[in-house]
């Protein structure tokens, strides 16, 4: 019995409810906003045409960027079928080998950094990297910290 | 290509509602702004085939929704992160007590009054219930609608419009009583 009558009680709450918040006026936007909305639309008005969407762009530039990826994509499929049938062409080769050589290059690098760091961390023992690994988590937690701080006071600001 | 005065006057019909559904939603102005501009910058994009349609309202509508959304989604984990006392506090305050008390000379409040209040105690709501709230009574999705836009269980969608109306019904009812209704 009682369970009835806060079921009634609720949807008669509800009922009142929606009609309070549908009853409520549309707020006046401000004043702002259509000033800023027109200075956004005349500062992509004056946007050379190449920095706007694609669709907006003149008709001769979208014929002609369409016709150069169509291109594009016709050459990687022609590559990929040259590659599949015959083995790697010429021009893939020489790219491939070009890529390779500056991977390499670039991996020995790495490496003689790595070997380099390794033998001062021997010289100095693990309080060095220990020391530097709480250095690290300390800036971290204090630019947590800071960060928190700063944009609770900020928001308490704007309040 | 778009004559700026008919966008103009487009802008002056629907600005209030785009507004007010994304304030209603975000709760803060400066948010609510933004994302009115955003959904204006799109109409904009869309005007011919828009300024025609009898439906402009509810696609205005449903942008300025679904972009309120994405911006709730966006800072979420964010503004739960950094606002947790703030959160605790907004969930503490007690309305009823902020609002002056009732007027014995004048028993109901006029209608302009009552709206007033209301809003306010919308405002009030924590944001997980406000949205919610706000989805279901002024966008008039269904529960289902409502989780598979927040992307959260149904069972936790009830919860929150469950809670919110509590709370509003502690804050309001003895108002609106007092109002006659």
């Amino acid at each position: 019995m009682e369970q009835m009558k806060s079921k009634d009680e609720n949807a008669r709450w509800e009922a009142i409810l929606d009609r309070e918040l549908k009853s409520l006026p549309d707020r006046p936007a401000p004043a702002s906003l259509m000033p800023r909305v027109l200075a956004v639309l005349e500062k992509r008005a004056r946007m050379p045409w190449y920095r706007r969407p694609w669709w907006s762009w003149p008709i001769a530039a979208r014929a002609s960027s369409m016709a150069f990826f169509a291109a594009l994509l016709a050459g990687i499929t022609w590559l990929g079928i040259e590659v599949a049938e015959n083995g790697s062409p010429g021009v893939v080769t020489t790219l491939v080998g070009d890529c390779v050589g500056i991977a390499q290059q670039i991996w020995v690098l790495i490496g003689l950094l790595v070997d380099a760091l390794a033998l001062v961390l021997r010289q100095a023992g693990g309080g060095l990297l220990f020391g530097g690994i709480m250095l690290c988590v300390l800036m971290y937690l204090s630019f947590v910290g800071f960060g928190t701080v700063f944009y609770r006071v900020a928001i308490r600001r704007q309040q | 290509m778009t004559d700026p005065s008919q966008f103009e006057s487009f802008m002056r019909d629907y600005q209030d509602m785009v507004f007010t559904t994304a304030f209603r939603l975000v709760g803060s102005e400066a948010d609510a702004e933004d994302i009115a501009q955003e959904t204006f910058i799109k109409a904009y994009d869309h005007f011919n085939e828009l300024r025609a349609s009898p439906t402009v309202g509810g696609w205005l509508k449903t942008v300025a929704r679904n972009m309120s959304l994405n911006h709730l989604s966006r800072y979420r984990a964010r503004w739960r992160f950094f606002s947790e006392s703030e959160t605790a506090e907004h969930e503490q305050r007690d309305f009823a007590a902020e609002m002056p008390a009732p007027d014995t000379h004048q028993e109901a409040l006029d209608a302009g009054d009552r709206r007033e209040v209301v809003e306010a105690a919308l405002q009030t709501l924590p944001p997980d219930q406000r949205v919610a709230l706000v989805l279901y009574h002024f966008q008039d999705l269904s529960y289902e609608q409502i989780a598979a836009n927040l992307r959260i269980s149904i069972g936790k969608v009830k919860t929150d419009i469950h809670r919110a109306r509590e709370t509003l019904r502690r804050k309001l009812a003895p108002r609106l009583a007092a109002a006659g209704f």
